[in-house]
Formats: C-alpha cells, structure tokens, sequence
C-alpha cells in the first residue's frame, strides 16, 4: 500500500460488558448510532459516501450482512453499499483496510469503516439431537405421529450449544483463546505475578485516561434500551479500584490445576462499536476537511493456531517489510490485550534477535517495545475487547493519543484466533 | 373536497368479458382521483347489471376499480351535502339499495376484488356480491365510515354487514366507522381470500374458477363460518344474547358522544329492529327511513361541511411543490420538544435532539418511546419499525450536526431571554438555509425575530400539547418570514400528518385567544357560584369534550393561569381573570390532575370535586365583594360559549385568520369544539348573528362590559348576514 488513505473523524460508543447495558442494544443498532454520529460530525452530505464496511465477528442472525442493515439504520440512502468483513479478533482492523484498499483501487473515494459487537446477544444454540427432533416433528402429519416424535424427546436434548465457547475456540488446533495464551506464559515464562501486574497496569492507565476525558472524546453516549431513560456515557470496564491482592485471588480459568490465566489477566467479553470516515486524498481536499490522520500501510500475517497470541510480532515484521521502514520510526503502540501473558510474550519477542532470527527471518530484532510506548491509555484487559470492533478502536484511540503527545507515526496490532495476525500503521495529521 | 368538475358525461363502468366469460366490471371516474358513486355512476352501473343480467352466458361477475390504490370512497360528498328534504334523503337511499340489490339478485356468483380504499357506499356495493377478495396492501381499508358524517350506511350496510360477520363485529363498524385493515378482513370472514394487487386479473379468475365447483365454494363459506367466535354466534342467535350485545353497544356510543350525536344510535335501532326479525326488503326500507331523518339534520350538515374544510385544511401550502425535509432539529427534550422530535422521526426525518443535558435527553427519548411502545400495542407500528424510528432521534448535547439540517425547532421553556440566548447560538450553528421555528404559545414572535440575523427564515410554530395526540399546529409568520419558510412550516405540520392553520402574530394567538376567555368566563361564573360540576356538565352537554374545570386542571392550573395572566395584560379589561383563580393558582400546590389536585380531586380513576377549592373561592368572594347567585343554565352555556364568538370574530376583525372555515377548524381541532355544531362560527351563523348580539348586549349589562359586541358583530348583525358569507 503505497499512497496514503485520510481517515476524517471517528467515534465509538462506550464499550460495556456483557450482559449489562447492551445487552439490548443490538450489534446492528450499536452500528448504526455510531455511523450516525460519525456523519453528524462530519457534517457531509450521506449521499457521498460511496461504501460501509463494517467488521462484525458473530454475525447476528437477525441481521445477515450487518453492514448494510447499519447503513440504512443509520440514514444512509439506499444507494450507498455496503458489506461485513470477518477476520474475527481484527475484523474491526480490516474493515480499515479493506476501506483503504477500496479507496486506493478507485473504486471508492468516500468510505465508513468501522466494526461491531454485542457478544451478548450471541445465542445458545440447540443440539443436533433436539434440531432433528424439530425436523421430524414438522414432516409428521397425522397426530400420532406427532406424539411418536414427542415420546422419543429426553431431557439431555435441551443441552445448549453455547456459541460463543465454541467461537472462541480454534477447530483447527482445537485449543480455546485462553489455552492459547497458557501456551505463551510456558514458553516464554511469563508467570502469574507478572501477568497480573501487567492487568493491573491496564486498568491504572485506563481509568487514568477517562478521568482526564481523553476516552470522551471519542465516545459517544447510547440510550440503553428498551427503556431508553439512561445513557451508557463511559466505558464500564477500567476499575479504579482494581488491586494486585484481588487479582490474585481469582482461580485461573482455562486450566485450573497448573493454569495461569484468570479472567482478571484477560479481556472480558463485550459490546460496543466503532465508526471511522475513511477518504482519498483527493476526496480531502475536495471536502477541505482537516483529517485526524492518515493510514500508510497494513499487513496481515499467518502462525501456528496455537501461538495465534504471537500474531502482532508476525504482522508488524511484514509491515515493517512492506513499507521499508523499521520501529524506530514509530513513536507510539497499541497491542490488543487479548490476554496479559500474550502481549508480555510479545514484548520479549518484538525484542528478542533469536526469535527475529527463527520465526521472522530477520537478522536483527524488530526493536523494542517499551511500556511507555505501548499501550498507554489502557487496553482491552480493562477496557474489554468487542471482537468485531477493537481493531477499529485500537486505531482511533492511537491518532488521537498521537495528536494530544505531537507525535507522527504509530503502529496498532492484534492477534487473531485461528493463527493470524494483523497490524496497521497510522500517521497523525 | 377539491376536485375538477368535469361534466359527467361517458360511462365510469368498463365491461370486459374474458375468455372463461368472466364479466369484468371495472370503475373509473373520469376527472377524479379516486372512485365516488354520484348518481350518474350508479345509474351506469344500474344499466350494466341490467345487460349482464340477461346475458347467460356470463358464469361470473367481478367488480374492481381503475383507479391507482383505492376500491371506491364511498358516496359523492357533494351529492350528500345538497340533499334537500327527508324524500328526497330516501330517494337518494333508495336509489342504492335497489342498484346493490341488483348484484344480490345476480344469477351468477359476484366478487368484488378491492384493493385500496372501500369505504361507506363502496363497502356496501362489495356486501351486496357474494364474495370479497381483499390486496395485503396497506393501502387497502374498509370501513363504513357514514357515522362520522352525521348519517348510517343506507345502501344495504346495516342489512347485510352484520348478516356477514355477525353483530358483534360489525356494530363497532356501523356504529364507530372503525377501520379494517385488508388482511384484518379476511381473518374476520368480511373478505373471503387475499390476493396481491399485481395479479387481481389472474388470483382473481382462480377464484371465481374455484367457486364455481360445489367443493370450492362449501370451503370458502366453511372458512367464513369458522371466523365467527362460536361464543358470539350463541349470543347473537338468541334474543336475550342480543340484547346483550345492543346494550353494551349503546352504552358505549353513548360515553363517546355524550348523546349529542343521533346518527350512531338510529343506525342501532335500524340493527336492532331489523336483524333477525325482518326479511331484507323490510329491512332496506326502515334503513332508507332512517337515514332520511338524519341526512337533513344541521347536525349532519356540519360534520359533513366540517369534513370537507378539513380536507381542505390537509391539502394547504403548495399542492403541487412538494418541499422534501428530510432532517430536523428539535431543540430541548422536555415533553413538547421530544414530542415534536418523534413526530418528526415517525415521519422518516433524521432528527436530532439538544438538551443541556444527557439527564434531560434521557428522559426525552423514554418519552418518545413510550409513545412509540404504546403504538407497537396498538399494531400500529411494528417493533422493528419503532426500533428504527427511535435510532432516527439522535441525541446531543451541542450543536453537532446541525449545519446541515433542513429545519429545526426550538422547543424550551417560554423564558423571552432563554429564547433569545438559544435562539442566537441556533442561528450561529445553522446552514444559511436552515429553517429556524420557535414553538411558543405566549412569547411575541416579532420581537423574537428582531434579534434574528436572517428575519425571513424565521418562523413560529404553535404545537398544542401533548404533541401526539393534538391534531393542530399554529403556523405564525413573522413581518419578514417569507413565503418559503412558511410552505416549509406547513409541510412539515402535513408531514407529521398533522393539519396546519397559518395565523397572525397576536397575543394568544388564534386558538388559545378564543379558548382562554371561555375558561376565565367559566372561572368568573364559579366565583359566582355555580358549582363546578354544574359548569363541567353544562359545556359537555353542548358538546365540548371536557367541561372547563376539567380542561383547566387537564392543562394544569400554573399553565393555564399563566396564559391567562398573559392575555390579561395583553388585551385588558376584556380578559380580566377572577380574583377565584388567584387564589387557587397562588395555593400553590393546586397543579390539576399532573399531581391530582385541581379543582377536583383524583383518585384512580375517578373524580371529585375538591373541598378546598371552595373553601379558597369564598375569600376570593369576600374581596371582590360577590354574593353568591344562581344563574340560569342557558346564561351559563351563552356565558362562556359567546364569549368565544366575540372574541372569534375580534380576530378575523383583525385579520388573525381570514377565513371563518380556517377558524373554525382550528378550534375543532385545537379545542375539541363541538365538531356536531360545525365549528365556532358556524354554530354562531346557525343560532344567528343577531341573536347573539342581542345576547351579548343583555350580557354585559349583567355581567360586565367584556361582553361589549365586536364591531363586527355589529356590522354582520345589521347587515343581516353570516360570518360565512357563501352558504
């Protein structure tokens, strides 16, 4: 990707743990308020746009091609298109850059980029059993049939499926993202001192950067439906009072006996959107709008399933390649926190020449990553990780953060269950 | 109704037999938007019958419309309004029945396939066939809407309707013009199957092939059987069952017209007398006689007048421009402004709604969604519709989004020098061609305009509350609005599927100005003595829908008082509020029925007067130094009604409105003015306007010099005329 892509204006709405204030609110309304808000702030014609591209992990059933339903909620006319892109944890990421991608073929020159979750409303799903009980039940035709089919139901049918569980989990290695992450803390030896103090240390800078409002700048309030008399205003995630003692009192999660990771040293599950205006430079000057910045380049990279955490290491090397640059060039990072053992285990590899030399075959290490550097407002440890939408988050939150510091470049990078990962670099207007 | 008078000349009845010999009868008026039976049409179609009736090769007959959406409206409102006497009422019944019994008496099954509108003569037509095919289209209503017109269905309705669906569904039809939606019909047996507008030809001749076996036709009448509650079919066959039914249907015409209305209860006994105790000639003949005793009544004449201003009213601005507004502001989230913002979203517009705070929006918006939930109940919206109306109400706490906006209304409190203030920031955050409204009741639009940086596209709106449920909105012009910022206001009151009435700038202005004298008058004769029960059932009795009290409390007593004290000192003497109100607006926390203490008294669901009210009037008495007197009823009613009509034709004195029609509408429509008497000034020119000068005069000997004639009371009295100057 050589020429650079403008992105105008963003915002998302407060992200909110499962289960609590959205859990009515759907995916494609989460979607749609932020599309609308990001037009209002624009203050451009909606006809103009020419596509929406919105990220969306567990695509809701009532809602197929979320994108579009989102669009036309929104108040987007009918003749502007749009899709869903799924590359689950970074979906919210490549709808940035399927939008860039767009703009720099000539295709578009006007885009809505963004990506959604409510992991809420993600259904249990009936078993196979009880499914075809179902089936057999709407052949049956006479009335004793119908109670032959009935009489062969058992209790045990009605065992759920939870989708999210088996979202979560790799088919392929058949590991589930925790267990992925347990692999990590072994080989890189990351213990549960260390990972809970890097939770810790998420919550801290999260609370830290609502207090000073910087997370308001970007988000915009929601009605929480059905009732609509309170607004969701903030996230509701960072902890103020989160402390060392209480996290070393939860029992780890995935593997209870030798295990490391709990649920305070992960992300928690969560709904929330995010909604980004992407143009062409030409687009730019033709608007006269002061962009926030810029996109100059993304990479998406393949690994192991089972290290899939190691993913930003890979995707930030092939970015590096693509765009000829190195890290010393990039002043400031954000590193999805899928888990606490994952982006520590990242930190030793971004800096480690052996691992450059194995994995990346590079001479050298890709450089550092300092605390300092990485992750300064918090992540989704504390602020929570809707899989459709963090990407997209990740690189609101970096434009703006460069902007308040007077910084140029930064890079934002997730890891990506399945063995992916993806990485994206920003420039500050 | 507006329409161009073509001579009726050429036949509206198109015959085309097809090749399954199929007669095809299909309606179309020349020159019309949609299809009304006037006498040459019934006529026409009188002689088609005739010829279709000899012809034996014809196995069917269908009946449709050619018109785009929309079956047949009913009678020629025209015709109905220039029926000269009870004969020629009945001729004109008559003349229907034995057209409609010509398709009864069809030796070959009749369908009628509606799709749109089939309402009243055009329902009735569609009872007289054997069978009804109804669209899924939403546009596709059938109702018998005479009722509202000041007459009954006499072309058959009251005969074959509840024969058809049974009492018990059809009574609210006959009797409250309820409207049924086309798939509603089918499930309640009026319509016997559902077909899709693009194939009326082909579904259509399905049918027909299907009825014509023995086996097709035994399924459709079983289906039309089993749509009847069997409870309801026990009830209505037995007499005592019967008399159940028409019980409870008179008690409820009876609380929802408080008797003022004749047409709901003859076309009950017409039922009553006539189903299943006489056969249907004798029964056509009784329904004819009825109707010829309500079609001449004044009572008729009005709402039938009152209906057509009121298409009128509908059609105002630029019929032929349609303005587009696609996004609106609304600013302030209190009960009017997120009135205002739903209105808006439910009629597809973007909106965008400003509070100071995310408290305030917050509650705004469970208002708007309280109303929208309350329509989903209803089936009035669908839940998916609703969800979507609610995302198009954005809220905001700044001006975010406003440069683009087609029109924004400002809806805090009325507070001159907030207006002002928000007012200044809204122009400031505007585009250059934003349309600004201000909704006020009270506040003076010009000096409101004055500090405007761009006068012309300024405007004021007057939206009664609460906003859902108040047809009306006051359009009030400034010196420089233009004609553009006012063809936008009115679309955007069409838009909200509400009806417009453009007024002069004047304190109170057109609506409230005649109104808040009535309620004073009515406080005046309280501190007089009268009781407010007395008072309350009075002004019901002549057919206002809430007596004055209890609209006073309804509005709440601080905001009526406030209007009041405002009219007082805008027009003086004339508007002098009581002593009485003083006292009770000054107690405190006397608010009406917002905190269940007004001048009555709420409980659950029922009221009394309040003790106290009269415990505060004797003080109020005993410094104005007025002894308590009795008041005979008909000053009571004249009091507080002519005190109205004074101050109506002040205001067309004045030019606040310059046409009786446009006044009279909007009190009908803003006040709930008896619409039976046809509007103010109606009722005024029918009791006479020499009459209520005299009355006037005697008036304010008695009772004090505010009853002092309108000039042009005077000069209409003298002339001899009517205040409507055509009819």
């Amino acid at each position: 990707m050589s020429p650079r892509i403008a992105i105008l204006e963003g915002v998302r709405t407060p992200f909110a743990k499962s289960g609590g204030s959205f859990k009515n609110v759907a995916a494609d309304d989460l979607g749609a308020i932020v599309v609308r808000e990001v037009l209002a702030k624009t203050g451009i014609d909606p006809g103009a746009f020419d596509e929406v591209v919105i990220g969306n992990v567990a695509q809701p059933i009532h809602a197929a091609n979320v994108s579009r339903v989102i669009a036309l909620k929104a108040g987007l006319p009918n003749q502007v298109v749009a899709h869903t892109v799924h590359r689950n944890c970074a979906s919210g990421m490549q709808a940035l850059s399927t939008g860039a991608l767009q703009i720099i073929s000539g295709q578009s020159d006007l885009v809505i980029a963004g990506g959604t979750e409510c992991m809420s409303q993600i259904p249990l799903l009936f078993g196979a059993k009880m499914t075809e009980l179902f089936v057999r039940l709407m052949r049956a035709r006479t009335v004793g049939q119908r109670v032959k089919v009935l009489s062969s139901f058992r209790p045990s049918y009605l065992k759920p499926i939870i989708a999210i569980q088996l979202g979560l989990t790799d088919p392929i290695c058949g590991l589930n993202m925790g267990e992925t992450a347990e692999v990590l803390a072994r080989e890189f030896g990351i213990d549960r001192a260390e990972q809970d103090r890097y939770a810790l240390q998420s919550h801290q800078r999260a609370v830290e950067a609502m207090k000073e409002g910087r997370f308001g700048e970007e988000i915009v309030p929601v009605p929480v439906m059905p009732a609509y008399e309170r607004l969701q205003m903030h996230d509701d995630g960072p902890r103020p009072e989160q402390s060392i003692e209480a996290l070393k009192k939860l029992r780890p999660f995935f593997d209870r006996h030798a295990g490391t990771v709990t649920a305070g040293n992960a992300c928690p599950l969560t709904d929330g959107a995010v909604a980004l205006v992407l143009a062409s430079e030409r687009k730019v000057k033709e608007l006269g709008i002061e962009p926030l910045g810029w996109i100059t380049g993304s990479a998406c990279a393949g690994l192991d399933g089972r290290r899939m955490g190691l993913g930003p290491a890979f995707a930030t090397s092939k970015l590096l390649d693509d765009m000829n640059m190195e890290m010393s060039d990039f002043d400031l990072f954000e590193l999805n926190e899928a888990f606490a053992a994952q982006v520590l285990a990242n930190q030793v590899a971004f800096a480690s020449d052996a691992f450059a030399q194995e994995e990346l075959g590079r001479k050298k290490a890709l450089g550092e990553l300092p605390d300092e550097k990485l992750n300064v407002n918090g992540g989704a440890i504390a602020l929570g990780h809707p899989v459709g939408a963090t990407g997209a988050r990740m690189a609101l939150t970096l434009l703006k953060e460069m902007k308040r510091r007077g910084l140029q470049r930064g890079i934002a990078s997730l890891c990506i269950s399945g063995g992916l990962g993806a990485a994206i670099a920003l420039e500050a207007a | 109704m507006i329409s161009l008078k073509v001579p009726h000349h050429g036949n509206p009845w198109t015959l085309d037999i097809d090749s399954a010999w199929i007669a095809w009868l299909t309606f179309d008026l020349k020159g019309e938007k949609v299809n009304v039976f006037n006498e040459h049409a019934l006529a026409e179609l009188e002689m088609m019958l005739d010829q279709l009736h000899a012809d034996e090769r014809i196995k069917a007959l269908v009946l449709t419309s050619g018109k785009r959406d929309s079956f047949i409206a009913g009678a020629d409102i025209e015709e109905l309004a220039k029926i000269k006497d009870d004969e020629d009422a009945r001729a004109k019944s008559q003349a229907g029945q034995t057209v409609f019994e010509k398709i009864a008496t069809m030796p070959v099954p009749t369908v009628a396939a509606i799709h749109g509108a089939c309402m009243g003569g055009g329902l009735e037509m569609a009872l007289a066939c054997d069978y009804r095919l109804v669209t899924d289209h939403p546009k596709t209503i059938l109702a018998l809407p005479e009722v509202n017109l000041g007459i009954l269905p006499g072309w058959g309705g009251t005969q074959r309707l509840p024969q058809l669906i049974g009492l018990a569904m059809a009574l609210p039809m006959i009797l409250g013009g309820k409207n049924i939606p086309g798939k509603k019909a089918y499930r309640m047996g009026l319509a016997d199957g559902i077909i899709a507008e693009a194939f009326v030809r082909q579904q259509g001749a399905d049918f027909v092939e299907r009825v014509l076996t023995r086996s097709g036709r035994a399924k459709v009448m079983k289906r039309r059987a089993k749509s009847q509650s069997r409870v309801m079919k026990m009830l209505q066959a037995n007499p005592l069952g019967r008399a159940i039914i028409y019980r409870q249907s008179l008690k409820q015409v009876l609380k929802k017209t408080n008797g003022n209305y004749p047409a709901p209860l003859k076309a009950l006994k017409v039922v009553q007398k006539t189903f299943r105790r006489r056969p249907i000639d004798q029964g056509l003949v009784l329904e004819a006689t009825y109707f010829s005793k309500l079609a001449c009544t004044p009572i008729s004449r009005n709402l039938v007048n009152l209906f057509q201003a009121s298409q009128r009213a509908k059609k105002a601005g630029a019929p032929d421009v349609k303005l587009e507004l696609r996004s609106g502001g609304v600013l302030g989230a209190g009960l009017m402004g997120a009135g205002i913002a739903s209105a808006m979203s439910r009629a597809g517009m973007a909106v965008r709604l400003k509070d100071i705070s995310w408290e305030a929006l917050g509650k705004g918006l469970s208002t708007i969604a309280k109303g929208y939930k309350g329509r989903v109940k209803r089936r009035r919206m669908t839940q998916g519709e609703m969800d979507q109306a609610m995302l198009r109400v954005a809220p905001t706490i700044d001006f975010t989004g406003f440069a683009n906006l087609d029109i924004v209304v400002e809806a805090v409190i009325e507070n001159m020098d907030l207006k002002v203030k928000v007012l200044r920031e809204l122009e400031d955050s505007v585009g250059p061609d934003t349309i600004i409204c201000t909704n006020t009741s009270s506040l003076p639009l010009n000096d409101l305009a004055a500090i405007m940086k761009r006068p012309k596209r300024f405007i004021g709106l007057h939206f009664f509350n609460p906003v859902d449920r108040m047809p009306l909105v006051e359009i009030v012009p400034c010196k420089k609005t233009s004609k553009e910022t006012i063809l936008a206001a009115v679309q955007l009151v069409k838009d909200m599927g509400k009806i417009p009435v453009v007024v002069g700038d004047c304190p109170g202005f057109l609506v409230n100005r005649i109104l808040i004298p009535y309620l004073v008058e009515s406080a005046w004769m309280f501190e007089e003595g009268i009781d407010i029960e007395r008072l309350d059932s009075l002004l019901e009795q002549f057919g206002m829908p809430m007596g004055p009290m209890a609209l006073v409390d309804e509005v709440g007593i601080d905001v009526g008082y406030k209007a009041a004290k405002t009219l007082e000192s805008a027009y003086g003497d004339r508007m002098n509020v009581p002593s009485a109100l003083d006292e009770v607006a000054e107690s405190g926390d006397l608010l009406g029925k917002k905190n269940g203490k007004g001048f009555y008294i709420y409980e659950k669901k029922s009221k009394k007067p309040n003790e106290r009210v009269y415990r505060l009037i004797e003080e109020a008495r005993r410094r104005d130094g007025i002894s308590p007197r009795d008041i005979p009823d008909g000053d009571v009613i004249d009091r507080a009604i002519l005190i109205m009509v004074n101050e109506a034709a002040r205001c067309l004195e004045e030019h606040v409105v310059d046409d009786p029609e446009a006044l009279d509408i909007a009190m009908v429509m803003g006040t709930g003015f008896a619409p039976f008497r046809g509007g103010l000034l109606r009722y005024a020119d029918e009791r006479g306007v020499r009459e209520i000068m005299h009355r006037l005069e005697e008036f304010e000997q008695k009772y004090g010099e505010r009853f002092k004639p309108a000039r042009l009371i005077e000069k209409v009295a003298k002339s001899g005329g009517r205040f409507y100057s055509n009819n």
